[in-house]
């Protein structure tokens, strides 16, 4: 399954999310941090659900974790999908805490698991647009 | 209620008159007895569908109370504790609560219908680059989370669809009555892993309408009245990060211990529960958030027969979303209601002291309860 060659389906960026999908074309995964109490939060967040803080500043980090759960598609929704299929949508908790939504690519889609260890794969799916993927990390 | 059919033959609005006027008389009154009206409308349409004009559609006029109720599928059983609260405080008498949707139209499928982006990241806005469709995609996240959380296995989810095909062999008002095995549910293939099409509602177009009053003119209509004893809420948040687990530790804990605390009882005892259950998934999770099974047990109970006709705790007992009728939160208040009017036919229940009826949005996040009774007194 190649995502490259994926019809491109893009969201309407919002201004608050800007800084996540201005690092992934950098080949960056960027989340926030509460300056006040400093915990880590999934993108994108404009108060600390943990103390209210809203100083909440993006910072890059490796993007290594594990897969929180998962889901398989077996049948397309979308006509950009249809010859995707069957394809792996994942909740991968990054090693800081927070959680992101990604496709999952790579050698790694068939042994899915809750708790297989991930990396991040940056797919370009046109001349604009690159996508943070995540695929298994090597032990 | 209007007749349930999977073709389209009115428009929402339409629908909801006709069960508004079937509602008021059923209960004894007249249009012009009427003083609230609070309108569920479908997350899925349009305002211009379902709009506060709603009241000129029903002939209403002198409301005391009107609005449009936007809670996603909790919805409909937060019309009925805003009615009461309403009732309670003095600033209306008779609130009719209503419910109408068709999903299916002329030229859409159901499936096509309900197959929009599902947010679940909030502003992030990735779900549509990721191919993430379909609220069955958001259950199918929180299916696989239990069953790996608890060791267990999609039989559990199996479960849940043959419990409530045994009830909906039973009622004549649901869609789809042929027995279901075990077996059968392994067979069929999946949607979106680890759901199957087994696993999700069934919709059709209807509406439900439903009069709420002071306790003092509840013997006015034809058919006993439904009791409220306690309602409660509860809003968890979707903290997406470690040490929550908003897929499997949800708001209906709060709801619940709200609403049993309000009607001074607790989760023993509840004799049947009537769950919005729009996937298998969520009834696995609502049997164990109210209270009624020990987390990561729900399936052996739903597998042992407990919630099916005959077991310890009757589980929508209509045949649910999934084999009876998907009308969002009408549907398990529509249950709850025939059960204690004693309209259930072969499925009819003996125990209605304390009825258990939700109802949840979105992926889970937002929950209300009730707890129903066909006595006035506690019991």
């Amino acid at each position: 399954m190649k995502f490259a060659d994926a019809a491109v389906v893009w969201p309407d960026v919002a201004e608050v999310a800007a800084p996540f999908y201005q690092g992934m074309q950098q080949h960056k995964v960027m989340i926030q941090r509460c300056e006040s109490c400093q915990t880590y939060l999934p993108p994108v967040q404009v108060v600390c659900d943990h103390c209210g803080g809203n100083n909440l500043l993006w910072q890059a980090v490796k993007g290594g974790g594990e897969v929180y759960s998962f889901v398989v598609y077996h049948r397309s929704f979308h006509p950009s999908f249809d010859d995707k299929l069957p394809y792996t949508v994942a909740l991968i908790e990054l090693t800081e805490g927070p959680r992101l939504q990604a496709l999952l690519v790579g050698e790694g889609v068939a042994q899915c698991q809750v708790g297989m260890q991930v990396k991040p794969a940056f797919i370009k799916i046109s001349d604009e647009h690159t996508l943070l993927c995540f695929d298994k990390a090597e032990k | 209620m209007t007749e349930f059919t999977r073709n389209y033959q009115q428009p929402a609005w339409q629908l909801a008159v006709n069960a508004i006027g079937l509602a008021i008389e059923d209960a004894g009154f007249k249009h012009a007895d009427i003083d609230g009206l609070l309108l569920n409308k479908s997350p899925l349409a349009e305002l211009k569908d379902f709009p506060m004009e709603m009241q000129d559609f029903a002939g209403l006029s002198n409301l005391s109370l009107l609005n449009v109720v936007e809670a996603e599928g909790s919805s409909m059983v937060q019309t009925l504790q805003q009615a009461t609260m309403a009732i309670q405080s003095g600033m209306a008498k008779r609130v009719v609560c209503v419910f109408a949707d068709t999903p299916l139209q002329a030229n859409t499928s159901a499936g096509a219908a309900f197959a929009v982006a599902m947010p679940m990241m909030g502003h992030l806005g990735i779900e549509i680059a990721n191919g993430f469709y379909t609220p069955i995609a958001a259950y199918a996240m929180a299916a696989q989370r239990y069953l790996a959380v608890y060791n267990r296995s999609s039989d559990d989810l199996g479960g849940v669809a043959v419990s409530n095909r045994r009830w909906a062999e039973l009622n004549d008002l649901a869609k789809l009555r042929k027995p279901l095995s075990i077996e059968d549910y392994r067979a069929a293939p999946y949607l979106i892993e680890p759901l199957k099409m087994l696993d999700c509602a069934y919709p059709v177009n209807g509406a439900i309408a439903v009069v709420v009053s002071a306790v003092d003119e509840a013997n006015k209509g034809a058919h006993p009245a439904a009791y409220i004893h306690g309602m409660g809420q509860g809003h968890a948040g979707n903290i997406n990060r470690r040490g929550f687990q908003p897929e499997i530790h949800t708001g209906a804990k709060q709801a619940g211990e709200i609403a049993y605390k309000m009607a001074g009882i607790t989760a023993k005892d509840i004799d049947a529960c009537q769950f919005y259950d729009a996937f298998s998934i969520s009834t696995l999770i609502n049997l164990e958030q109210y209270g009624l099974c020990e987390p990561g047990t729900a399936g052996d109970f739903v597998l042992a027969g407990e919630t099916s006709p005959g077991g310890k705790l009757p589980v929508n007992t209509g045949g649910g979303h999934l084999s009876g009728y998907y009308l969002q939160g009408a549907t398990p208040i529509s249950e709850a209601l025939l059960q204690i009017r004693q309209q259930g036919g072969a499925r009819q229940l003996s125990a209605l002291d304390n009825l258990l009826v939700t109802g949840y949005g979105g992926r889970m996040q937002f929950h209300a309860a009730l707890i129903m009774s066909q006595h006035e007194e506690r019991r």
